[in-house]
């Protein structure tokens, strides 16, 4: 009986491996494909730069908002702890090194994912169920070429953009705090700043982090979006999918990409 | 002409079509009738090469697209028009960006010359100045001519149309037949009408071909169908009027 029940359970966990396996040989087959092409004649850069409108410009407001409040958050517990010990000539390099290396890249990651990320799933998951990726198909029109690809490049070409200016309001908004509820001299800030970040803290999150987020956030949404049944269920499961799948890769590749930049 | 030769599908476990095997003929209106389920519309979709099949031939006048790849099924996807039973219309896109994307994508038209012809053939399914519209404030109805007036921008030499009165008012539905029949009569165009639709199935078909349990049944015209000797097709149109 038990052994019968350890056969069952083994069975269970090993199908459940295989259909995993799948799922990822599925995934890397269908970002392979797009990436194919990229190269394609067929694409046009002006679907292109409609959705870097689309998913890249009309995502500054909310990336602004999250990195303002992140970023006075975080000047606001740093000036308090580093005061009482002293150190209050260092905040603006403390808050430079988490902004332009961790929380900028980051929270414009998580913005994107939940705003874009979830965007991308849906329409595409839409047009699967209502049939329009097959009257695509039936026009004899790659929809990797025509839907995902724009998508992909604009995600990866406008991410670095927004974590420039994630960072660079993060940073502000460390400076308002620092110099209104703490009566900081703001070129000390700027100057604590100047000091401690190098050039690879600067553009280590911009260049290298944000096309690689970009990459996660395009690749997995558009991925979980093509796979979409099951009608109106189907699309709201692709968008929370498509939302927590983004946000722990995302997680996990910082602290890898960190660790290799840094 | 369309041959499907031997034609078997399954999903997993389930066979769909087993041995299916129909010949269109050339500038006829066929219909395909059959229980939901039956794989009626998975036809159309072998036909037109959006789902690949276990076994058998599908033969699109001299092209076989058994193993054609994706590049060639496009050329051959070209040959037709294809009305989705949601009407699969943009939403993203105007009326007109959806009847003259085709032609956008596969021709060296002009804008002025796409916005011509979408406007012509908006124009013969009764469809004027809505060219700006956007699909989400169309009718059923009106959605369903516009999927009509997308399907034949190109001139196409066959015309698939899966399920095209389902979900309408009779009213609309007679006008939607009407359609089919002026269209067809327009462009000269191999069609295919998938249906379980009597009105549709009386009023379309000049072939009728039923399938059942995976194969087809060569079944009488319009006109003798509802007397039909095959018990099978005798009890499916007659339990469609009851």
């Amino acid at each position: 009986m038990i052994i019968k029940k350890f056969e069952h359970s083994f069975e269970d966990f090993g199908q459940d491996i295989i259909k995993k396996l799948n799922i990822l040989g599925e995934y890397l087959i269908f970002t392979y494909e797009i990436i194919r092409h990229i190269f394609s004649r067929k694409l046009k850069l002006k679907h292109v730069f409609s959705q870097m409108t689309k998913i890249g410009v009309n995502s500054f407001p909310i990336t602004a908002v999250t990195l303002l409040f992140v970023g006075m958050v975080f000047s606001n517990q740093v000036t308090h702890e580093f005061t009482k010990i002293g150190a209050g000539k260092i905040i603006g390099g403390i808050v430079g090194f988490a902004i332009w290396r961790e929380l900028g890249p980051l929270f414009a990651g998580v913005v994107v994912a939940a705003r874009v990320g979830a965007a991308i799933s849906t329409e595409i998951g839409a047009m699967k169920v209502t049939e329009q990726i097959d009257a695509l198909r039936s026009m004899a029109i790659n929809p990797i070429v025509f839907l995902y690809v724009p998508r992909f490049l604009s995600l990866i070409f406008m991410m670095p953009l927004l974590i420039i200016f994630a960072n660079f309001i993060g940073f502000i908004a460390g400076l308002g705090i620092y110099t209104t509820l703490y009566n900081g001299n703001p070129v000390a800030y700027i100057a604590s700043a100047a000091n401690m970040l190098t050039p690879l803290d600067i553009y280590g999150g911009v260049l290298y982090k944000g096309p690689i987020f970009g990459f996660i956030i395009g690749s997995f949404s558009l991925y979980i979006g093509s796979k979409t049944g099951n009608g109106a269920v189907g699309i709201g499961r692709s968008a929370t999918m498509s939302v927590v799948s983004c946000l722990i890769v995302l997680f996990i590749v910082n602290f890898f990409l960190s660790y290799l930049i840094f | 002409m369309i041959k499907i030769k031997s034609l078997i599908k399954t999903y997993g476990d389930q066979t769909i079509l087993k041995d299916l095997n129909i010949k269109i003929p050339k500038g006829k209106k066929t219909t395909i009738i059959g229980q939901s389920g039956c794989g009626k519309s998975t036809l159309l979709r072998l036909i037109l090469g959006l789902e690949k099949f276990d076994e058998g031939e599908i033969w699109v006048g001299k092209d076989c697209i058994t193993h054609l790849s994706e590049d060639d099924l496009n050329k051959v996807r070209l040959q037709f028009g294809m009305v989705f039973q949601s009407a699969a219309l943009f939403d993203s896109m105007t009326v007109g960006e959806n009847v003259g994307l085709v032609l956008k994508e596969h021709t060296d038209m002009t804008r002025e010359e796409i916005k011509e012809r979408v406007i012509e053939k908006l124009g013969l399914v009764g469809l004027n100045d809505i060219y700006d519209a956007y699909p989400a404030n169309l009718s059923g109805g009106m959605k369903k001519r516009v999927a009509f007036a997308r399907a034949i921008v190109n001139n196409p030499k066959v015309l698939l149309f899966d399920e095209p009165t389902t979900g309408l008012d009779p009213v609309t539905s007679t006008r939607v037949e009407n359609l089919i029949n002026k269209l067809t009569k327009k462009t000269n165009a191999t069609t295919i009408v998938v249906t379980h639709q009597i009105s549709t199935i009386l009023n379309v078909s000049e072939n009728i071909v039923m399938i059942h349990d995976g194969e087809a049944i060569k079944t009488e015209g319009p006109d003798k169908i509802l007397k039909s000797k095959n018990k099978m097709v005798y009890n499916f149109v007659n339990g469609l009027i009851k």
